[in-house]
Formats: structure tokens, C-alpha cells, sequence
């Protein structure tokens, strides 16, 4: 049996873990809004009892550890959870900033736009003498470019903001990374140095904290080592081994027009994305934004073509006087390269067909440079690219931006140096006479069958002066073609006796020269009046003759609003872009629908860790109050050993 | 441990997420609903409802389309309505014309009064010619697509028309247009009747011949041939579908076949022939095509080399060859002379090339006449653009009016252009009798004849003709009756009724002893335009010259003028019922569409203004109770 002083320590142990107690419960009221917080409690036990011959003496009581209150599996649930909301809610933010964009259901939309451009040409149908209406004709086409081009611009200009969250997104992402690995070592550290075991609590939930905020990053995967290391991987990838961190690397490259950023890990390969914010970033970025620009992109193609063609084969109020092509022919080879060159792909790479012996006899190894070429039939049928660089040695060749899909043998493509590949056909110069009004047409052979050789501007040139100078003999033509220094086709005329005009184009040369068209520029951010008839209201044409009152090339524009030009003849113009603007909002709400879904499956998660791991202010002032009575009681007992030491001493 | 009573814990962080959470989707609802109210639009953006957003742009697009086709036929409406108006106007100054033409028919009119009446005709003709001038909005109606020209003006010779006779159409309804004015040709009968180019020009295939202009004008439907040929034994498809001209078909087989078969142009320029080694030549069609049989050259079964085709009449077009047409034999260039009025002009065609040539020739001639090809593509056909003219062709030393078929012979010269215009006279009943060799006589009737060509046949097919014994022929200038009857003759003609016919046909009354009468040389003065303008011109002219046949017969031509008006204001005003019909109908679909769209776009304000009351109520018991919770902890209770 001890001594009154072994009673004395039993106050003392008391005392000392009520405190500890009584601090935690401190920390816990202190911590109950940090965030990434769980709440701590003291374990108690009893200290080693004193063995007396009849029974075992409690001495006391001692702290035996302070816990974590946490479910590990919850965690790493939400780090998941973290990762798919990371995604969505990128995507659904960018997608509702492309619903603004294209501005819907206000007079500021695409749809309006268009259907005011067709307004303007039924009026001018009713009134091609005016030239207040036909003002009004380029006004709205102004305005439909305008709005193309904002659209297209806007979509660049949203890739680009996301390429630099992109960016931001990896810098915090990698500090992450390296206060991990600093962590890694800490906890180790701390948890080994004593003889006994302790529980880096308060850092382990710093790195909890932390691997949730990168799992909204990225989507990682965690695994700890018995040591307490915890490391982290992303698709295969390590990212923290230990105390060593792996960190991103960015590296840019052009896409489009638009600067991009690739994200590699240490040794350069890409990071795999599943998941998290990068991830929706990068699809955004590279796939869902992209396939609208190309939308946007085919539409004004398309559209911009037929347009002209229909245009360059009407007439103004007004002749030409003279006129060169917008459209210049390839630079180093007017007169070797055809307006057309077709072929079909002979095996599965592009390559090998390029390489085939029509093309690779027929040119030169960079004959073919800076042409563009022009995919008729198969995956990527309706796609272009310019020829960057070919050989006709090695067979390789490498565009501009690459082919979304493979060539299959079989695929026909043409290769040009115009906005579009002309087909074999004619079209009529048609020559008035100032004096009289009497018009004499020439029809103008455009070879392009691939039997025998194909005709070039240079034959086309040589065509136009052989049969003006048949008819109005030497000295007397009336007008002179000819290449101008820069490859344009110049045709001027030679008297001001004459003005003249283009009609029927079966080989759609003058539209793809860019003679008597409309618009200019085939994609969406390039696309604007053609400089040639900009200011010039004269010169829409409305007429298919010299009649000012003639307004039959206006109802062929007009009918451009109904024919189904586009996805393979099956849709009008107004319905493709129908269908844009609804494939934008069924996205945007697909991705609003699985954010909402994401954001309650994870406030569920977060929840249940509350619920487990967060601070019940209650539930510690309780605890509070049950400390400090022990304390109280503690100190009584000690009082009451003292009392009795005192009646002792006072024998 | 501590039991929470199967209680998940609550912390004030969870109260604090959980309170958050439905007040963020309580204000959200709320913001989104009063949007919709304030709008009055259930979708704001695509994502609202992707579904809906494609119906309502469909069926705005669809309500855009109607409006537009209603502005258009307001347009319609007015131009129509105006060009109505106007020829009302017209018809009435033609009525008073006419009484003045009853008035001044009368024998009791004086050369006085007709002076003073052709004054006023004078006046009515400025009028017609002032009112077909109408303009709308700095237009003129009567025009053709020449609208800022105006289309009659009076020259020295007469009413020039300047405008054309091309449709202004617009666009009434989905792929429906409909012309919305009537040129002067049809509004008035502005040009003449054609002096018809009635010999087939057949011009020969050459390469450049476009594949439209085959078989008549209906060219050609492209699509794919197979040639099938022995030596070399091969079976070749080829495809057509991208020809334009013969060159492009002849170019295609060489290059399919690899020159095993020639396809060319046959000697006599009317076909294609195909040429193999040896052996036979197969052509079929491919996929139920026509392409073969179009181009003359489908040979089913084989045949001996070399299959040459049948002919694939091409019409002609503007820039047909004169060396290609009358089966390429040419024609004389010399040209011929035009007479329209008091003008005259010798056409030559030296140097022309092709037809466009030959019209820019012949249009260029100054003497308001205008020369088109036919609506049969196998001629030229001259017409005058002058009212009160008339117009006539006559070689100029060589045979090119003939060849063109433009040389009017005398059995093609209306009765009515006889005698410088001024026609026959046929009286009620027999006009004269023919008293042949044998006694027998042939009573001729000319009423119902148009041309002196009837006339002829008239006699021929006379049921007094018998056997028949007299035969009736034109040659030259003149009439020429045969008789075979056996008898002592005379063969004679003699007028009856008082009738000038045989007079004015050269058929003077008189006798001949032998078999054949040849009557003195007739000839027509030329085809003119017949309307309201030639009629006033001739009227007037008839007053002042005081020219009392004349002046009679003015009254049927003021007639077939103003008929031709009528039935113009007629059918003007049939098309503009047409197009308010249209209009109408548009009008009905517009009212059911909107009516779709509201449903699908707008707003149902009931529901809305219901639901955000809801919205609004639950937000502040989320907020009142978020307020409670927090105000509650034990902290409250503690000493």
C-alpha cells in the first residue's frame, strides 16, 4: 500500500490529462471552421496499477494517445467525387459562356442575322433599280459576317481563357505537389521521433486537405505506405513517390490558331487525364469547342461558297470595267500546276497515294507546297488543308492541321490552288457594247476531265485572247486578259466602249477565282464582303441580263435560303444552323444536369466526413464542461490528501 | 464512446452546407422564374430546353418565311393592281374613240369635222401612250425587266416599244413565284406578229454543240453508257454525267475505252458514229437510263462496226455556228433588206459567226425591229417593235432571207395585208364565181379565208370543183388558175354581189380563151403590230385624209386593240385574286403557328407567377429557418 505521497500523483495524472483533455477540446473549438479539420480526441488509459498482495492499486490515469476522428475510405471517395465535379463544372461554365456568345433568341443572333441578309435580298428581288436596297443588301451581309466572325472569334478567344486556367491550374497543381512531398517528409518524421508512436494529426489532414484540392485538379489515385508516406498517381502516372514530387511540365503548341497548351510529366510524357478540372478543361479545349468552331467553320464554307458561285454568274446594275481575281494562283507554278488536280488514295495513307505516279510524275517535290488540298469522298470528305510540304521523292506530305480521320483507299481528292476545286465546265464572258447595248457572249472552255492535259489560268488566259481576237480582229478586242505579276487573272477592257459581265459557270471557275463573288474568306473568323463590290451596291447582282429591272440572279440567291446544301444534301441552311445552336444547348444541359447530380452526390460525401470528422460545438462545450468538473473533482481529491497530510503533520 | 442514438452527428458546418445549399437552389429557382416572367419567354437559353429550342427556331423560321412572302406579295399586290388601273384607264379612252370612229363613219360627216375629230384622236393616242408610260415607284409598269426606261415613246414612224418581254417574278409561297407584271407585248400586242423564219436552220453537231440543245431542246439525260465491243473483245462503262457538249461525250469514250473505240461526228453532221477495229459495237444504257438513246447511239443488240446513230436534232442556240446550220450547207451571206415603215436598212451577215451574231446584226439595224430565235429553237423570227408600221423583207441581191425562211410568200400574206394594208373587201355571200372551160361554174366565198394561201384552197377544195377540173396555184406575185375541163371556154371570173375581192386578189373580172388565167401581180405590205396604238395612228390618219373605207374599218381594229387590253386587265386581275388568296392562306398559317410557337417558347404566366409565389415561400421558410438554427446552442444555456 502507498503512501499518502503515491495518492498525491493520482491527483496529479488527473489533473495533467484533464488539462490534455480540456486543450483538445480547446483545438476542436478553435479548429471548427478550418477547413479539411477533423476533430481530435484524447484517449485515455489507466497508468500501470501498483500490485498489492491482495489486490491491484489503480495509480492514476495517462493520456494514451490523441485520434484523428476520420473514415480513410470516405476521403478517398471524395477525392473522386472532387475530380468529376472538377470536370463538369469547367464544362458547364464554358459551355453556358458559348450559349452567351451565340446570344440566342436576341436580335443580336446568327439565325436573325441570316434571315435580315435574306430579307434584304427580297426586297431586293422587288426593287433591284434601288440603290438604297441594294445598300441594304451589303449592310446585312456586312452584318452576318460580323457576326461569324465575333462568334468564330469568341470561340478562339474562350479556348484561349481556358488554356490559361489551364496553365494556373497546373502552377497551383504543382505547388500542391511539392507541399506533398514536403508533408510526406514531416509526418514521418515527427510521427518516428520519439520512442512511441505519435499521430501527426494535424499535418496528416493538411495532406488530406491537399489531396482533395488536387484531386479537383486532376483525378489521382493515393496509396500509404506503412511508413505514412502517401503516394500519388494519375492515370499510371507517379506525381508524389514518397518525398519526391513529380511536377507538371507545360509545353505550347499552335492548334488552329490558337495556342495550346500540352501537359507532360517529368520524363515528357503526356498526362493521362480521366478526370478533375484539367481534364474537362482539355476536352473542352481540344474536342467539344473545336467541333463547333468546325461547324461554324463548314457552314460559312459551304454557305460562302454557294453563294458565289450563284453571284459571279449574275450582273450588276453595272458592268465590269476591269476586274482582277481575289483569288491568286499558286505562286511559283501558274502555268505548271492545272486549277484542278485529282486523284484518289491508293492505300491507307495518304502518304502512299500522294506518292502514286499521277502526282509524283506530274510535279515537282514542292510543286505542291502551299496548294490546298481538298478531300471529296470517304472520312474526310468536305475537309481541306493546305500542303505545308510535299516530296514527291519520299512520298510524305504534311497540311496545316492535321485530318480527323484516316484515308481509306478509295478516297478522291483534288488538289488547287483556288478557294475551291473547279470542275470541268464553261462559263460565258459576256461583252456589251456601251454604244448600242448589243451583248456578244463567248463561252469559255474550262478543261479540267483529266483526259489529255488540264487546262491552267495561263490556257484559260490564252483561250479568253484567242477568241476575242477570232471575232474583233488584231488591234480590235475589246478587252485584254492577262496573269498579273502577283498570279491574279486581270481582265481589263481596252475602250471605254465596252463594259462586260460573266454568266452561266457550269465549272464554278469564276466563284473559286474569286471573279464577280460576294463574300470573301471561307471560315468562320475570316469570312467578310468580298473588297472587289464592298461600297459597291452596283455591283450585287441581281440580274441575269443587262436590265436594270431584271431580278431573276436574286431569287436564284434567295432560293440558297431553302436548298439543302448542307450535310450532304440533306439540310437548309437555316437548319444546320438549327442544329448547332441545339447540339450547344442539349451539351450545356447535359453538363448543368450531371453537375447538379455531381454537386448533391458530393455534398452527400461531405456530409457524411462532417458528420464524422466536423466540430459539434455542443458536443464540446459538453465535453468542456465534463473536463473541467474532472479538473474540479481532481483538484478536491488533491485538497482532500492534502487535509489529510495536514491532520498527520499535526500529530 | 459515445452513442448518438443511431443519429448521424450534425455539425454546424453540415447545418451550414445543407442550408446553403437550398437557399443557393431556392434563389436560383427564383431569379430564373421572375427571368420568365419578365420576358415572357420559357427558354432563355439553348440549355433551358434543347428540345424546344429546335421546334421554336423551326417554327420562327417557318413564320419569317410566311411574313416575307406576305411583304412580297404586297409588292405583287400594288404593281398588279396599278397595271389594272391603268389599263382600265386605257379601255375607256379606247371606247370614246370608238364612238368618235361610229360617229365619223356616218356619211354626214365632213372632212371638217373629221380634221377636228382626228385632233382628239390625236389627243387619245398622247393619253394611251401617257398611261402605258405608268410608273410605280420610279418604275414603268409595262416595261418587261427594262423598268427605268420608259416603254412607248412616239417616234416620226410611230409608237417605238423599248422595253422587253421579260417576267419580274417573286417568290409567293414555299417553291411558288409568280410574275407580278405584264410587258407591253402582252399588255398591249406591242411588237407585230413574227414574220416567222418557218425553215428548220438544223444546224450539224460540232464539238462545241452543248448536250441541252439535242433532241429538240430537250437535251440530253446524263448518266452512264456501257460500250461493248468484239475487237477488242471489252465491256466499258462510261460516264457521262459531268458532259456539257458532244466533245466532252467523243472525248470521254476514246478516254474510257482507250481509244479501241473513235466516237465522231457522222459525214452528214446530224449524229454520232462510233468506230471500233473490227467486229461489232454494243451501246446499252445503265441503271435504267436514257443517256444512250439521247445521244442516238444505243445499239442493244451489236452491230457491225461502225454503229452510226440517228439523228439527235439539235436546236439551235446563241452560239450556234451559221456554218453548222441548213445541215451545214451555210447560207448566202449577202443578207437581206428590212423595210419597217418608211425605214429601210440592208442587213448583211459577212464575218457573222454565230446566231448571237446574226440577232446583234439585225437588232442593230435601227428600223425597230427585233429578231429573236423561235420558241421551237429551229428558226429566226423578225418581229416590229413599232406601232402603226408595217414591216417587210425583200432580198438584197442574194438569197438569205429565203434561206432563213424570212422571205414572206404570197400564199403566206394575210388577206389583210393585201394592197398596202388596206386588205380585201368580202361582202355577205358569194364574192365571185369562176366560170370554167366547160361551162361549169365555181362559186368562191372568201369569208373564213385569213391568207391568199386559203384562198387557193378555198377554190381547190370547192365541192363545185369537181373531179377537181380547176386548179388554183401562187406563183410569183400572182394567182394562177388552171383549167382541165374539156369545153369552148371561156374560162372567166366574174364578181358577184357587188364584190372588189377579185379585183383586189388580181383576179380582175375578165376572160381568158386558153386554160390558164394568170392574175396581176398582188403582194402584201408586210405584218404590223395590231393594237390600240396602230388602230389610233390609222384612225387618225384616215380622219385627215378624210378617207371614209378607212375610217370605217378603224372601228374592228380599235375593237382588236381594246380586246387585247381586256384580257390583259382580265387576267391582271385574276392573278392579283390569286395572290390575296396566297396571302390569305399564309396569313391562316401564320395565326396556327404562332399560336405552336407560344406554346412551345412563351411563357404560361398562370403557371409561372404560381410557381414563383412557391419558389418565393420556400426560399424564406429556408432562410427563417437557417436563422433558428444558428441562433440555437447550448452555449445559450450554459452558466
Amino acid at each position: 500500500m502507498g503512501g499518502l505521497f503515491d495518492s498525491f500523483k493520482i491527483g496529479e495524472s488527473a489533473l495533467r490529462a484533464q488539462q490534455v483533455a480540456l486543450q483538445t477540446t480547446g483545438h476542436n473549438i478553435a479548429n471548427a471552421t478550418t477547413e479539411g479539420y477533423s476533430r481530435q480526441r484524447v484517449i485515455f488509459e489507466t497508468t500501470r496499477p501498483q500490485d498489492l498482495i491482495f489486490a491491484q492499486l489503480g495509480t492514476g490515469v495517462q493520456v494514451a494517445k490523441i485520434e484523428r476522428v476520420i473514415n480513410e475510405s470516405l476521403e478517398t471517395a471524395i477525392q473522386d467525387a472532387r475530380s468529376d465535379l472538377g470536370s463538369l463544372q469547367v464544362q458547364t461554365d464554358s459551355l453556358r459562356q458559348l450559349e452567351s456568345i451565340f446570344n440566342q433568341f436576341t436580335e443580336g443572333d446568327l439565325d436573325t442575322a441570316l434571315s435580315r441578309f435574306f430579307e434584304a435580298l427580297e426586297e431586293l428581288a422587288g426593287n433591284p433599280e434601288e440603290r438604297g436596297v441594294r445598300e441594304l443588301v451589303l449592310a446585312e451581309a456586312q452584318t452576318l459576317t460580323d457576326k461569324l466572325r465575333f462568334v468564330g472569334d469568341a470561340i478562339d478567344r474562350l479556348r484561349e481563357q481556358l488554356d490559361d486556367e489551364l496553365r494556373s491550374n497546373v502552377n497551383s497543381a504543382n505547388t500542391i505537389l511539392v507541399e506533398l512531398a514536403e508533408l510526406n517528409g514531416e509526418i514521418v518524421r515527427l510521427e518516428n521521433a520519439g520512442e512511441q508512436f505519435r499521430t501527426a494529426n494535424d499535418l496528416r489532414d493538411r495532406r488530406d486537405f491537399l489531396l482533395k484540392e488536387l484531386s479537383g485538379s486532376v483525378d489521382i489515385r493515393t496509396t500509404e505506405e506503412s511508413t505514412g508516406h502517401v503516394n500519388v498517381s494519375a492515370g499510371g502516372v507517379q506525381l508524389v513517390f514518397r518525398q519526391t514530387a513529380n511536377l507538371l511540365t507545360t509545353d505550347v503548341r499552335a492548334d488552329d490558331g490558337v495556342s495550346v497548351t500540352d501537359i507532360r510529366v517529368g520524363d515528357g510524357a503526356l498526362l493521362p487525364l480521366v478526370s478533375g478540372e484539367l481534364e474537362g478543361t482539355v476536352k473542352l479545349r481540344d474536342t467539344v469547342l473545336p467541333q463547333f468552331q468546325r461547324d461554324l467553320d463548314e457552314f460559312t464554307r459551304v454557305f460562302v461558297d454557294e453563294f458565289n458561285k450563284v453571284h459571279s454568274t449574275g450582273r450588276g446594275l453595272e458592268r465590269f470595267t476591269s476586274l482582277d481575281s481575289r483569288v491568286a494562283v499558286h505562286e511559283r507554278n501558274e502555268t505548271l500546276v492545272p486549277l484542278r488536280v485529282e486523284d484518289t488514295v491508293t492505300t491507307g495513307g495518304l502518304t502512299g497515294s500522294l506518292n502514286s505516279t499521277g502526282l509524283a510524275a506530274a510535279f515537282a517535290d514542292d510543286d505542291l507546297n502551299g496548294l490546298k488540298l481538298v478531300v471529296l469522298s470517304g472520312a474526310n470528305a468536305g475537309l481541306e488543308r493546305t500542303i505545308l510540304d510535299f516530296s514527291g521523292v519520299t512520298g510524305t506530305v504534311t497540311f496545316a492541321g492535321e485530318f480527323p480521320a484516316a484515308f481509306a483507299p478509295g478516297d478522291r481528292f483534288a488538289i488547287t490552288s483556288l478557294d475551291f476545286p473547279p470542275e470541268d465546265g464553261s462559263f460565258d464572258l459576256v461583252i456589251t457594247s456601251q454604244l448600242t447595248g448589243e451583248t456578244k457572249t463567248f463561252n469559255i472552255d474550262v478543261d479540267l476531265d483529266g483526259i489529255g492535259a488540264d487546262d491552267k489560268l495561263a490556257d484559260i488566259v490564252s483561250e479568253i485572247t484567242a477568241e476575242l481576237l477570232a471575232f474583233y480582229g488584231a488591234g480590235s478586242e475589246p478587252l485584254t486578259a492577262s496573269i498579273t505579276s502577283d498570279n491574279r487573272l486581270r481582265l481589263a477592257r481596252t475602250s471605254s466602249d465596252f463594259t462586260f459581265s460573266f454568266a452561266s459557270d457550269t465549272s464554278g471557275f469564276l466563284a473559286a477565282m474569286g471573279l464577280g463573288t460576294f463574300f470573301a474568306g471561307r471560315t468562320a473568323r475570316t469570312v467578310g464582303l468580298d473588297p472587289a463590290i464592298a461600297g459597291k451596291p452596283e455591283l450585287v447582282a441581281a440580274a441575269k441580263s443587262n436590265a436594270p429591272g431584271d431580278n431573276s440572279n436574286a431569287l436564284d440567291l434567295i432560293a440558297l435560303r431553302t436548298d439543302l446544301l448542307f450535310t450532304s444534301g440533306t439540310a437548309s441552311s437555316e437548319d444546320f444552323l438549327r442544329g448547332l445552336i441545339g447540339k450547344l444547348g442539349t451539351e450545356s444541359r447535359e453538363a448543368q444536369d450531371l453537375l447538379r447530380n455531381q454537386e448533391s452526390l458530393t455534398l452527400n460525401l461531405e456530409n457524411q466526413r462532417e458528420s464524422i470528422s466536423g466540430v459539434n460545438l455542443d458536443e464540446e462545450s459538453l465535453n468542456l464542461i465534463i473536463h473541467q468538473r474532472a479538473f474540479q473533482a481532481a483538484a478536491r481529491y488533491i485538497s482532500a490528501i492534502d487535509q489529510m497530510l495536514q491532520v498527520l503533520l499535526n500529530l | 464512446m459515445v452513442f448518438g442514438g443511431g443519429f448521424p452527428r450534425v455539425t454546424q458546418t453540415t447545418q451550414r452546407n445543407s442550408q446553403l445549399d437550398s437557399i443557393r437552389r431556392r434563389q436560383f429557382e427564383v431569379t430564373r422564374l421572375a427571368e420568365q416572367l419578365s420576358s415572357g419567354f420559357r427558354i432563355q437559353n439553348p440549355s433551358d430546353d434543347p428540345v424546344g429550342l429546335n421546334r421554336a427556331l423551326r417554327l420562327q423560321q417557318a413564320i419569317n418565311a410566311g411574313e416575307q412572302f406576305s411583304r412580297n406579295i404586297q409588292v405583287g399586290t400594288g404593281a398588279l393592281r396599278q397595271s389594272s388601273a391603268t389599263l382600265d384607264q386605257i379601255n375607256t379612252l379606247i371606247i370614246r374613240a370608238r364612238a368618235i370612229q361610229v360617229e365619223m363613219a356616218s356619211d354626214t360627216s365632213t372632212a371638217e369635222m373629221r380634221e377636228v375629230s382626228a385632233e382628239e384622236i390625236d389627243q387619245i393616242l398622247s393619253e394611251v401612250i401617257s398611261l402605258a408610260n405608268t410608273r410605280i415607284g420610279g418604275k414603268y409598269l409595262f416595261g418587261g425587266t427594262e423598268t427605268l426606261l420608259a416603254p412607248f415613246v412616239e417616234t416620226a414612224g410611230g409608237v417605238l416599244y423599248q422595253g422587253n418581254r421579260e417576267e419580274i417574278r417573286i417568290g409567293i409561297a414555299e417553291s411558288l413565284s409568280t410574275a407580278i407584271n405584264v410587258h407591253g407585248e402582252r399588255a398591249f400586242g406591242a411588237v407585230s406578229d413574227e414574220i416567222k423564219g418557218d425553215v428548220d436552220l438544223d444546224p450539224d453537231l460540232v464539238l462545241e454543240t452543248p448536250l441541252s440543245l439535242l433532241n429538240g431542246g430537250s437535251g440530253v439525260d446524263l448518266g452512264s453508257i456501257k460500250i461493248t465491243t468484239t475487237v477488242p473483245p471489252a465491256s466499258t462503262l462510261i460516264d457521262l454525267r459531268d458532259a456539257e457538249t458532244i466533245g466532252d461525250v467523243t472525248a470521254a469514250i476514246a478516254d474510257a475505252t482507250g481509244g479501241a473505240v473513235f466516237a465522231a461526228i457522222t459525214g452528214t453532221g446530224e449524229a454520232l458514229s462510233l468506230t471500233a477495229a473490227a467486229g461489232t459495237i454494243a451501246v446499252e444504257e445503265v441503271d435504267g437510263g436514257t443517256t444512250a438513246a439521247d445521244l442516238g447511239i444505243l445499239a442493244v443488240a451489236p452491230v457491225a462496226t461502225p454503229l452510226v446513230g440517228t439523228d439527235v436534232n439539235p436546236d439551235i442556240g446563241l452560239q450556234t455556228l451559221l456554218a453548222s446550220t441548213i445541215s451545214g450547207a451555210d447560207f448566202d451571206r449577202t443578207g437581206f433588206t428590212i423595210t419597217n415603215g418608211t425605214n429601210t436598212a440592208t442587213v448583211s451577215f459577212a464575218g457573222a459567226v454565230t446566231i448571237e451574231d446574226l440577232l446583234n446584226r439585225i437588232n442593230a439595224a435601227d428600223v425597230s425591229v427585233t429578231a429573236r430565235i423561235n420558241d421551237a429553237g429551229t428558226g429566226i423570227d423578225l418581229l416590229s417593235k413599232l406601232s402603226g408600221t408595217r414591216l417587210s423583207t425583200s432580198e438584197a441581191g442574194g438569197t438569205t432571207a429565203a434561206a432563213l425562211g424570212l422571205l414572206v410568200t404570197l400564199d403566206e400574206v394575210r388577206l389583210d395585208d393585201l394592197n398596202g394594208g388596206k386588205g380585201v373587201s368580202p361582202v355577205d355571200g358569194a364574192d365571185f364565181t369562176i366560170t370554167q372551160l366547160d361551162g361549169s361554174t365555181i362559186t368562191v366565198d372568201i369569208s373564213g379565208a385569213k391568207t391568199v394561201g386559203d384562198v387557193v384552197s378555198l377554190i381547190n377544195a370547192d365541192s363545185e370543183n369537181t373531179a377537181p377540173t380547176l386548179v388554183a396555184s401562187v406563183s410569183g406575185s400572182s394567182i394562177v388558175l388552171t383549167d382541165s375541163s374539156a369545153g369552148p371556154g371561156p374560162l372567166s371570173v366574174t364578181a358577184k354581189n357587188g364584190s372588189s375581192v377579185a379585183a383586189e386578189l388580181g383576179l380582175s373580172t375578165g376572160s381568158v380563151a386558153g386554160a390558164v388565167l394568170t392574175g396581176s401581180a398582188i403582194a402584201g405590205a408586210g405584218v404590223q403590230a395590231e393594237n390600240v396604238f396602230t388602230a389610233l395612228i390609222d384612225f387618225r390618219e384616215a380622219l385627215l385624209t378624210n378617207d371614209q373605207a378607212a375610217i370605217s374599218a378603224a372601228g374592228a381594229a380599235l375593237d382588236r386593240g381594246r380586246a387585247t387590253v381586256l384580257q390583259t386587265t382580265a387576267e391582271v386581275g385574276a392573278r392579283e385574286a390569286r395572290l390575296t388568296l396566297t396571302d390569305n392562306r399564309h396569313a391562316d398559317q401564320r395565326l396556327t403557328l404562332r399560336e405552336f410557337l407560344s406554346d412551345v417558347r412563351d411563357v404560361d404566366l398562370a403557371e409561372a407567377a404560381i410557381d414563383f409565389q412557391r419558389e418565393q415561400q420556400a426560399l424564406v421558410a429556408a432562410l427563417q429557418s437557417t436563422a433558428v438554427i444558428f441562433q440555437t446552442t447550448l452555449l445559450n444555456f450554459l452558466g
